[in-house]
């Protein structure tokens, strides 16, 4: 049995690292994720746990030695945010295109400028296309559970893809709630050692690994990727559905609640959607028919289960917490081209919210929603996206 | 549900008692969070830190904006401007740490205790947190003291924890 414990999401994950049997771990501290790998230094300084933890002297140089380490064949974690995560772009393709599985804990903060501390996806959403899985949790039991899962899909032999876990700055990284803390046994259940099933380093047998590579094989070795991370959708939801068998706790890569006769239905990512749930049920009670669609992968992305949800539905509110600026959020276009996927007709509505900190609270959805089913009424196409927790008096248009 | 909101300076203790009483709560078996509001963290600067307590899972992941029960650790805000009465939903509990009621016109229900002083006498120059926490489970009954003293004695251990939890429960019996 677990033990249930008063954790916020960074220990959370801090313990997930631990209950995988991550071997090594190299990191750099930045805020809002300090917290996580000071806990694993901690757990790992007072014997609770055995692993090998380098602290490295930058972001750049923590992600190197993840690669170099997943290299030889051992099971890795890393962790970062916001300038951080910037700092590690580079790598990050490097690490996918290796096809190692590594797992990193990103900590959504705002990307500078101006410069923030604050929770939005700016920095995550720089890493959208760098061929990494992308789950988003909403609570720190999550945050630990997503942790686990993670390395079962990326480890996967059809996989073979690194993946991110994306906690909201400080709306889940400090935000402290139960946990279910999987005992040593019980986590053994669900994962073991870790075992390489492709290339690595091997100093009895020397060979060089990312090389110069001609556009004679470029395109097809990033085709390769693109199928390994399409195939960790069907990975994701065997894996999910086994978790769910042994610790009780069911996930799936999107989380519908209320969608059924919905006429308006919210689509977000991350703590807002607990928000957002909260909020449609109270709707409910007062008769309103709306619904909440979270996606909890982002990277691969789930189109074909999306249009099944959306079918039907009137009106479609997405709420991004980045902008795109001069453009569409990236979570409103993946919305778009799923609705296009399963030839879906209803109006969708690109919001911006959240941005550097500024709390999505049950007004902010309320917002969303009751905008939504304006324009909707009015049979208004999306011309731009509506930043709906704007103070207008504030902005300056002629700077 | 409770939904608390705790007003505070910096080096009070306000986001460890939020995550105090978030343990205390859990230790019961129910569903609790804490939630502090981080800015640029510096002694005697106002601190917001928000909380929940319910029988059931708690969805909701932003802060407290319409509290049912407001801990005041500082009455002293009022002089720069922050209004503890600012959201407070009808028949509302504030629990201040004053040697007098205040906002008893707001409030349903009042309680105070001079938390400083019973700090200072009980464990010497170090923040009133504790206290606070015994004041609120005897106003509220959102926690029971034995659930809490456990919750403290976890966060803090051995012989200060003790002694922590001496100060919450002489805290709890003067509120």
């Amino acid at each position: 049995m677990g033990v249930i414990k008063a954790l916020d999401g960074n220990a959370a994950i801090a313990h997930g690292v631990m209950r995988s049997k991550v071997q090594l771990v190299a990191a750099y501290p930045i805020t809002p994720q300090t917290p996580i790998v000071e806990t694993i230094a901690s757990l790992i300084d007072k014997k609770e746990y055995e692993a090998t933890y380098i602290t490295a002297e930058s972001e750049h140089s923590a992600l190197s030695a993840i690669i170099g380490a997943a290299s030889t064949g051992v099971r890795t974690f890393t962790a970062s945010a916001s300038h951080g995560l910037a700092l590690m772009h580079e790598l990050t393709g490097t690490c996918s295109a290796s096809r190692l599985p590594a797992v990193m804990a990103v900590v959504s903060r705002a990307i500078p400028g101006p410069m923030a501390l604050w929770c939005d996806h700016s920095d995550i959403m720089t890493q959208r296309d760098q061929g990494w899985i992308q789950l988003f949790a909403k609570s720190p039991q999550e945050a630990l559970d997503f942790t686990m899962i993670a390395y079962r899909v990326s480890e996967d032999e059809r996989v073979l893809t690194p993946t991110m876990v994306d906690i909201d700055g400080f709306y889940c990284s400090h935000l402290t709630e139960r946990v279910d803390v999987p005992s040593e046994e019980e986590a053994e259940k669900f994962i073991g050692d870790f075992k390489v099933v492709n290339a690595h380093l091997d100093t009895d047998m020397p060979y060089a690994m990312n090389n110069l590579t001609s556009p004679g094989i470029f395109t097809e070795i990033k085709r390769s990727q693109d199928l390994g991370m399409r195939a960790a959708s069907g990975v994701l939801d065997e894996r999910f559905e086994e978790f769910g068998n042994v610790f009780g706790r069911r996930y799936s890569r999107i989380i519908c609640d209320d969608v059924e006769d919905a006429e308006t239905v919210v689509v977000c990512m991350g703590s807002m959607s607990g928000t957002a749930k909260h909020v449609v049920k109270q709707l409910r009670a007062s008769g309103k028919k709306v619904g909440v669609c979270r996606i909890v992968a982002f990277r691969p992305f789930p189109s074909r289960e999306l249009s099944g949800v959306l079918r039907g539905v009137r009106n479609v509110a997405v709420i991004d917490r980045v902008s795109a600026m001069g453009s569409f959020g990236p979570l409103y276009e993946e919305v778009l081209a799923a609705m296009n996927y399963g030839r879906i007709g209803a109006n969708a509505y690109s919001f911006v919210a959240g941005l550097g900190g500024r709390d999505i609270w049950e007004q902010t959805i309320e917002d969303v929603i009751a905008k939504a089913e304006e324009l909707g009424a009015r049979g208004e196409t999306c011309q731009a996206p509506i930043w709906i927790d704007l103070k207008e008096e504030k902005v300056v248009y002629n700077a | 549900m409770w939904e608390f909101r705790f007003y505070s300076r910096g080096g009070q203790g306000a986001v460890t008692a939020a995550k105090i009483l978030t343990s205390a709560a859990i230790i019961e078996g129910k569903y609790a969070q804490a939630i502090p509001s981080y800015g640029q963290e510096r002694k005697g600067a106002p601190i917001y830190t928000y909380g929940r307590i319910s029988e059931e899972p708690i969805e909701v992941k932003s802060y407290v904006y319409r509290p049912n029960c407001v801990i005041c650790f500082d009455t002293s805000l009022a002089e720069i401007g922050i209004d503890i009465r600012e959201g407070v939903r009808p028949h509302s509990t504030l629990v201040v740490n004053s040697p007098d009621p205040v906002y008893e016109d707001v409030f349903e229900k009042v309680f105070y205790l001079d938390a400083d002083k019973l700090t200072h006498e009980m464990l010497g120059e170090v923040p009133p947190n504790v206290a606070m926490l015994g004041a609120l489970a005897k106003a509220t009954g959102c926690v029971s003291l034995e659930s809490l003293l456990e919750a403290i004695k976890l966060k803090i251990p051995g012989k200060a924890g003790e002694m922590n939890a001496k100060t919450c429960a002489a805290a709890f019996e003067e509120t």
